[in-house]
């Protein structure tokens, strides 16, 4: 083939191009740590890096519903065992004035610290979180869930529950509803021992004792339910975890660069670089105009 | 033969060398222009026996046709993919994936933002983070139609301009035409071969050369220029909502001509047939948005017990009108989160709205794979242009070597000519003073 200026010319600077061009494109991906920067760059890794983002970014917001259902449960938790915990004085005030050595004044005192302990309950029940009522079922907001007129204890929320998502298609019910607590008779035992005090009534008294006793077993029961909630939410949370870390894995896998990789070819195409500029430095000059004199 | 007349026949080579090398003086002048061929020098034998002339007036322009022509149909296709490789990547920068700016992104963080009112659904603080993320969804929206229909409106102009070149070209040719047919000058082949080129880099063209010089251009059929005919392009884009067609058609005769292949055919080929695409799936996905929450929110209460209330605006139809209704605009608490009136703590419906986005409700796709089948759509386009623009650059570029090789002008060629006929302009010279020294002996005879 007869070779002129213009073909040697041409493939110098396709040589010397195409050299550059890949130089730029290994700097880029060591740079940015990326060999799949966008949907050109690979369509099908990119679309895929997409789906795995869009995951990692579902199930955060999954963790970060849990992270607040615990929140929800762990006052929840505390607050019944208060209430527990008043159950617990409100006993040992009906076994004090059981005794026989009590007269009808006496119990009229101990009544009126039953008064004070069922003012306690209704309190801790009428609890916010974050300023929302802890046993108003959904009202939770507006009229407070109990009111208590001196004489009866009167429920005006409703007996839903409130749901959170944890996970794909997986609800857990994370409230405690007044009406749940109104069914342990909480308040119902505690008027009554108050009624039986007030009007010297032993035989109620005693019986008071035992609905006490039998409220407090039920109150445990609601706080273990809501241990075992507690229970699903840790464990969707560390499956979630596992998940996302084995997603970013796989999302590293999917566009991140491997370096050794790169930089091994980075460095082989900058030697190819080098070599071809140093040939077109020499073989611009070589023609036979360097030759005759 | 008198000694007068081997005076004559060196005269005659003398200026028979000097013409030589005022070829090769051309030739190197030339070796960089584009479009230059290669000229070389005939000379008919000289003959010293009998009175015969020396001819040196043959130039010859060195060119191989075949190679040429396969030029010109190549330089249509690597036009398109450039062009094609060059727009496609701009679309694909329109989009911004996968940065936080991208809508990928910003979908997330909207349903996202619908997740966190579920968790928190009495909160006029989550609600207002909510219409904040739907503000910014709709921008995005916004942002991405605006962007196209920019490059839409770029393209339309460029389709203009590579049209009025195209008529420009087209005229050259056929005024360098009717000059050649007069005078059959080298240099106007030159620039007509640099004209047909830098043509069919444009559009789509078929090439005749006739008998008598003259070429014949013609386009999807159509004949451009021809034997001191020729015929203009124009261009006519019609607009329909936001999509806009162009044709082109021939000035006379109103037909439509066409353009496939060259710049022109790769702008007309994304101007109608990508950027509507995109524009009308983009529309599609907006609406869609619109619609599914819509439906659910209009069903809920807020706090206050508001219902009956739209998201966004009931108006949407597309990415360029999506936006944020102005009750919730304006009051982000008739945002509404509860399937019950009275009942705050209930968060069904932001629940819902949140599940929206695992809904198959966009032409069967969740609203994330329909998206992501447009950036697909679209990375694989850039990605096939720019694997055609490179293929395509090796096949010009071997066919410039072919052409070249014969065509081209070679330094080492002209520098040897040069002495060679440096060397027989010597020689003649040394010639004339021979004759000279003979002449001298022939008078001192006498």
């Amino acid at each position: 083939m007869r070779i002129t200026q213009s073909i040697i010319m041409r493939s110098l600077l396709q040589n010397v191009n195409s050299s550059k061009e890949n130089i730029n494109k290994h700097q880029t991906a060591i740079a940015t740590g990326k060999e799949v920067r966008n949907s050109s760059s690979n369509p099908v890794r990119f679309a895929r890096a997409s789906r795995f983002r869009k995951t990692i970014s579902r199930n955060e917001q999954y963790l970060k519903n849990i992270n607040d259902a615990k929140g929800w449960l762990d006052t929840t938790t505390s607050l019944l065992d208060d209430i527990s915990s008043t159950m617990i004085d409100a006993k040992e005030i009906a076994i004090q004035a059981a005794d026989e050595s009590n007269n009808a004044e006496d119990r009229r005192m101990f009544a009126d610290k039953i008064d004070s302990v069922i003012n306690d309950t209704i309190n801790l029940a009428n609890s916010t979180y974050l300023g929302k009522y802890v046993f108003g079922g959904t009202n939770t907001l507006g009229d407070k869930p109990f009111s208590y007129d001196g004489v009866t204890v009167t429920y005006n929320g409703n007996s839903q529950n409130i749901d959170r998502r944890i996970a794909e298609n997986y609800n857990v019910s994370i409230n405690i509803t007044g009406s749940q607590l109104e069914d342990t008779n909480l308040f119902s035992s505690l008027v009554d021992l108050r009624d039986a005090l007030n009007s010297n009534d032993t035989t109620s008294i005693q019986s008071s004792i035992e609905n006490l006793s039998s409220t407090s077993e039920e109150l445990f029961s609601l706080t273990s339910a809501l241990g075992s909630v507690k229970n699903q939410l840790t464990m969707t949370e560390k499956r979630l975890d596992t998940a996302n870390m084995n997603l970013s894995s796989y999302l590293s896998q999917t566009e991140d660069v491997d370096l050794s990789k790169a930089i091994t070819e980075y460095n082989a195409e900058e030697m190819t670089y080098k070599a071809a500029l140093s040939t077109t430095s020499d073989a611009i000059h070589l023609n036979l105009l360097e030759f005759i004199r | 033969m008198s000694i007068s007349s081997i005076l004559n026949i060196t005269k005659q080579a003398l200026a028979d060398q000097r013409s030589a090398v005022n070829t090769v003086a051309k030739n190197i002048s030339n070796i960089n222009t584009d479009g230059y061929k290669r000229r070389r020098i005939d000379l008919n034998s000289h003959q010293a026996m009998f009175n015969s002339k020396v001819t040196a007036d043959n130039i010859t322009r060195i060119r191989q046709r075949f190679v040429e022509n396969q030029l010109f149909y190549e330089n249509q296709n690597l036009g398109k993919y450039q062009t094609d490789e060059m727009i496609m990547t701009q679309i694909e920068n329109i989009f911004g994936e996968p940065l936080e700016s991208g809508l990928s992104n910003i979908m997330s963080e909207f349903w996202n933002s619908w997740g966190d009112l579920a968790n928190d659904p009495e909160s006029q603080y989550a609600r207002t983070i909510v219409r904040d993320k739907g503000v910014s969804l709709s921008k995005t929206f916004n942002r991405i139609y605006s962007d196209l229909d920019n490059i839409n409106q770029q393209i339309n102009k460029d389709i203009q301009d590579k049209v009025n070149q195209v008529n420009q070209i087209v005229d050259q040719i056929n005024s360098i035409n009717k000059q050649v047919s007069a005078n059959n000058s080298d240099d106007l082949m030159d620039q007509r071969d640099l004209l047909i080129s830098n043509l069919s880099n444009l559009i789509n063209i078929d090439i005749r050369e006739g008998l008598n010089g003259k070429v014949t251009i013609s386009t999807d059929g159509q004949i451009l220029v021809s034997n001191g005919y020729v015929n203009n392009l124009s261009v006519n884009i019609s607009r329909e909502g936001s999509i806009t067609t162009a044709n082109i058609q021939l000035v006379d005769g109103k037909s439509l001509v066409d353009i496939n292949s060259g710049e022109l055919g790769s702008l007309i080929e994304i101007n109608n047939r990508y950027i509507p695409d995109y524009i009308s799936k983009l529309n599609t996905l907006a609406s869609s948005i619109a619609e599914q929450v819509n439906a659910i929110h209009s069903k809920g209460y807020s706090v206050d017990g508001t219902t009956g209330i739209n998201f966004f605006a009931d108006d949407v139809t597309g990415a360029n009108n999506l936006r944020v209704s102005d009750e919730v605009f304006s009051d982000p608490s008739v945002i509404s989160t509860s399937s019950l009136i009275n009942e705050p703590g209930d968060s069904s419906i932001a629940q819902s709205v949140f599940d929206l986005q695992f809904y198959q409700g966009v032409e069967g796709n969740t609203v994330f794979d329909f998206y992501n089948t447009i950036i697909g759509q679209i990375g694989n386009q850039v990605q096939e242009s720019g694997f055609l623009k490179k293929s395509q650059e090796m096949v010009v570029q071997n066919l410039k070597n072919q052409r070249d090789s014969v065509s081209g002008v070679s330094l080492d060629e002209e520098m040897v000519n040069l002495i060679e006929h440096e060397q027989a302009y010597q020689a003649a010279a040394r010639m004339v003073s021979t004759v000279d020294e003979m002449m001298q002996t022939v008078l001192n005879m006498l």
